[in-house]
């Protein structure tokens, strides 16, 4: 069965990302202060060669995960690289009796393994089930019987045989919890995915309701102006609305999703009627920051229409060319600008600003009387 | 006084062609209705109009099938409540003489209809963003775009709102030699549409 990694699930797993790493750093510096330690402490290393070994194994391992959270999730959901960390993970436990004097084990409070260990679990558990980081979470910490016993520590005694229960118990709990958690929030997650599909439904109504917002608007336009304005205007907010809960079939979704948010907030206090294209292919997507500029640049420039226009309608448009690079305008018939009137005002000033932060620009083509386009690049 | 022109209606909803009807005026004349695809078409080919308006969504093909069985006895033009939908281009491919929206207020309405019946493209900046795409979408799959610099030029003024008046100042050229930039772009969309299904054809086996 294939799954593949969904975004909650990906973001717990880059919680844990940051968590071996901060491991890793605090038992690179174990073995710094273990290097300097004085002869006859516990903290000494017996073998340095083979501690080196062990930090270079587990940035290996830190890395390779990194990587593969980051650019292909999929590759976690492997169970050979779960086993291959649950491995490594009991191994530590053994190589912390291993590289360290005699006697370390119980007598210090450092342990080079750091909670490398249990973020091993934790991952496992999240990626396959509580289940499993149930056994994980047993097995595992039996690498501290091995270290001990490597260690040249007796296992018999009654506390250290309590602390390795207690050990292996935490553990267990511990990845049947995390299990658990992950296994909700995927439920949580495909729950989304079904009420998407649930709009998708609404839309198919709502045609209907915009065929009759359509009809009284007709019906209407001489015999009661004011009903076939109210209608005007729901079947404005209605198209407003589909179109913002309706993923775009194809294009870029973000940049597109942003403007039409943007556009409809600014349109709606004037019942501007704005006509919205889009132009994108499915690669390159646009970066947000540069989707937010243009996005809220065209938002500014459709209040301008709204407030001093004196239009009903206004056409914006949007192209992402094959480099990722953003042209946008907004165009209206309305009055024009005046050439003089046409740098300084707030709102120019402010699509400027937008646009520079960007390394963008802008231009605006007005013919007083004959209407007005802001011209928008984002390079 | 301008010719009266010679309209056919089709619409599954009476209430929106008689709607439509009234806001027509004295420079259009319904000469035949049709609540399906297949009544708009026998009326079509019965009256032979000066211009067709088309619901896209009728019971028993659609505006679609009216298109490509009557685009060549009329001018068609598709009415609809949204304007981004794959059918529509699918319309338009098919020759229809372009859409409007069923919320045109009327005097828009009026003046879209005589321009179409004058052999105008009437064609609004959504579905020339549509046009656009589909372009693009060619131009990726063949590796060579069917447009040339000037038409890609003339759709994305469209695109952006602009009339033909706008275009042929800005580009410094008629607004007729515009409008037929327009019409070359529908011909070309309509041509690799055919090429398409022929090539679907060959591919398929059928002859």
């Amino acid at each position: 069965m294939t799954r593949s990694v969904l975004p909650t699930e990906r973001s717990l797993l880059q919680g844990l990302v940051i968590a071996r790493w901060a491991s890793w750093l605090w038992m690179a510096g174990l073995v710094v202060m273990a290097w300097r330690a004085e002869p006859g402490s516990s903290d000494r290393l017996d073998h340095p060669g083979a501690a080196v070994s062990v930090l270079t194994v587990v940035a290996v391992v830190n890395i390779a995960f990194s990587a593969s959270v980051r650019n292909r999730p999929t590759r976690v959901l492997d169970p050979r690289f779960a086993a291959l960390e649950l491995v490594l993970a009991w191994s530590l436990y053994v190589a912390d009796g291993w590289v360290f004097v005699d006697g370390h084990v119980f007598d210090s409070s450092l342990a080079l393994h750091a909670s490398w260990p249990l973020v091993a679990v934790l991952s496992t558990a999240i990626v396959h089930g509580p289940i499993v980081g149930a056994v994980a979470g047993v097995l595992v910490p039996t690498g501290r019987i091995v270290g001990a016993v490597v260690n040249g520590a007796s296992i018999g005694d009654g506390d250290r045989v309590l602390s390795f229960a207690s050990s292996i118990v935490f553990y267990a709990i511990a990845g049947v919890v995390i299990g658990l958690i992950a296994h909700r929030l995927r439920d949580v997650e495909s729950e989304v995915e079904r009420r998407r599909a649930r709009d998708e439904v609404a839309r198919q109504l709502h045609d209907g309701v915009l065929q009759t917002l359509a009809l009284v608007g007709r019906r209407c336009a001489t015999t009661d102006p004011e009903l076939a304005e109210v209608a005007r205007r729901s079947d404005l907010e209605l198209r407003a609305w589909l179109t913002s809960s309706t993923a775009p079939s194809h294009g870029d979704a973000d940049l597109e999703q942003a403007v039409r948010t943007a556009v409809h907030r600014a349109a709606a206090p004037f019942g501007l009627a704005v006509s919205i294209a889009v132009v994108a292919d499915e690669q390159p997507s646009v970066a947000a920051a540069v989707a937010d500029a243009i996005a809220g640049a065209i938002g500014e420039a459709v209040t301008n229409v709204g407030k001093h226009a004196r239009v009903r309608q206004a056409v914006v448009f949007v192209e992402v060319d094959d480099d990722g690079q953003v042209f946008a305008s907004v165009r209206d018939e309305g009055d024009g600008i005046a050439p003089t009137a046409r740098h300084g005002t707030g709102i120019t000033r402010s699509i400027e600003g937008r646009m520079h932060d960007i390394g963008g620009r802008m231009a605006i083509v007005s013919t007083p009387g004959a209407g007005t386009e802001v011209q928008l690049w984002s390079r | 006084m301008e010719q009266v022109i010679r309209v056919v209606l089709a619409d599954d909803h009476a209430l929106m062609r008689s709607g439509i009807r009234a806001e027509l005026g004295d420079g259009f004349e319904v000469v035949g209705e049709a609540d399906d695809a297949e009544g708009a078409i026998d009326v079509i080919v019965a009256r032979r109009p000066d211009l067709v308006v088309c619901d896209l969504h009728m019971p028993r093909g659609g505006g679609l099938a009216v298109v490509q069985a009557a685009a060549t006895v009329a001018p068609i033009v598709i009415l609809t409540v949204s304007e981004a939908e794959r059918d529509l281009l699918d319309a338009v491919a098919a020759g229809a003489a372009g859409y409007l929206l069923k919320s045109t207020p009327p005097d828009e309405l009026r003046t879209a209809l005589r321009r179409a019946a004058g052999g105008e493209p009437v064609f609004s900046p959504q579905l020339a963003a549509l046009v656009l795409g589909e372009f693009r979408r060619l131009a990726k799959q063949s590796g060579s775009s069917p447009l040339t610099d000037r038409e890609r030029g003339v759709l994305q003024l469209v695109a952006r709102g602009h009339s033909y008046g706008a275009i042929g100042s800005e580009l410094g050229i008629s607004p007729k030699t515009a409008e037929n930039h327009v019409r070359n772009i529908l011909g070309k969309l309509q041509l690799t549409r055919r090429a398409d299904l022929v090539r679907y054809a060959v591919d398929h086996g059928i002859d």
